[in-house]
């Protein structure tokens, strides 16, 4: 360490090695605290804010009088959540998480997106979502480990759907066919309530997505209470 | 700007003892201001986890609606992509 008085006797190739020094220390450090931000603290702050709409979300469904009816046509504004998603098989990271109106990156940290154009829960056509597989709480970050007949269940102010699971694949980025409402058939008329959920693939790129698709197994009105398909894995 | 830190040091008021808890504060402050404004917006620029490939990227970060569902009127097909999809 060179005080003041050193550094004036020192010569100006010292002094300019000691700058770039400092400089490349310190672009070092901050590059370190970036990825620090990115894989940890991006998941505090989802988590954050995640809880916080789950209870907005909770308290409203609450307060409303108890639904014995399902119903699949709720209003939705891009940016607010209508719904909890709920994976058993993947554990903590997937369970009651918000599910978003929109797949803007803001929104992602949020929860998991919904495709705005695609059909709500419970509707004929195709329910698709996407989440993020590493950062911001990362709920799909083991989508690969999912097996067919897996359950995704969704809670919404006017029931719970049941969704199982049927086959995964690993698609590029341009395949926009995943969200068509009969998935691969785009003109086809979509006559089952149909799911498509992806993230990106591999961890920590974006090269391709890995999306697996299910189908809508049962639905129940809110006045029952969870479904018997809602057990919690051992994750 | 010869030697930041030393210069830095040389300029906090005070005895030693106090000079190591100014320095604290402002590291603090650095990662601080690095982690509510810095980052966030770093984020926003770099995407690297999005594989956009001749698509206005800036537009679909902002507005990826736009990206995803693109109506052609002329021929009323729609065309989707998951592409403006940051994940």
């Amino acid at each position: 360490m060179s005080d003041g008085s050193a550094a004036r006797r020192s010569s100006p190739t010292r002094r300019i090695f000691s700058v770039v020094g400092e400089i490349l220390v310190t672009a070092g450090l901050v590059l370190l605290l970036f990825v620090g931000w990115q894989l940890y603290w991006t998941d505090v702050l989802a988590a954050r804010a995640q809880a916080d709409t789950r209870d907005e979300l909770l308290l409203e469904w609450n307060l409303a009088p108890v639904d014995d009816e399902i119903k699949t046509d709720i209003n939705t504004t891009v940016g607010q959540p209508f719904g909890l998603l709920y994976v058993p098989a993947l554990g903590d990271r997937s369970w009651d998480i918000p599910i978003v109106e929109g797949t803007e990156h803001s929104l992602l940290s949020q929860g998991v997106g919904h495709h705005k154009d695609t059909a709500l829960p419970g509707q004929v056509g195709n329910f698709a979502i996407a989440g993020h597989r590493t950062t911001y709480g990362a709920p799909f970050m083991d989508i690969a480990e999912l097996q067919p007949g897996d359950p995704v269940i969704v809670e919404t102010k006017h029931g719970w759907f049941v969704y199982e699971l049927n086959n995964d694949k690993i698609i590029s980025p341009n395949d926009g066919w995943v969200l068509d409402p009969v998935p691969g058939k785009s003109n086809a008329t979509p006559k089952q309530k149909l799911l498509t959920m992806y993230a990106c693939h591999p961890m920590y790129s974006a090269a391709q997505r890995y999306v697996w698709f299910g189908e809508l197994v049962a639905e129940y009105p809110r006045s029952g209470g969870p479904p018997p398909e809602l057990t919690r894995g051992n994750d | 700007m010869t030697d930041m830190y030393a210069w830095i040091w040389h300029h906090l008021p005070g005895p030693v003892l106090l000079r190591v808890l100014l320095s604290i504060v402002l590291t603090l402050g650095a990662i601080a201001l690095l982690f509510v404004w810095v980052f966030p917006w770093v984020e926003t620029q770099i995407e690297f986890d999005n594989s956009e490939v001749g698509q206005p990227g800036a537009a679909s970060v902002v507005d990826p609606a736009a990206a995803s569902v693109v109506e052609q009127s002329s021929s009323a097909m729609i065309v989707r992509t998951v592409r403006g999809v940051e994940l």
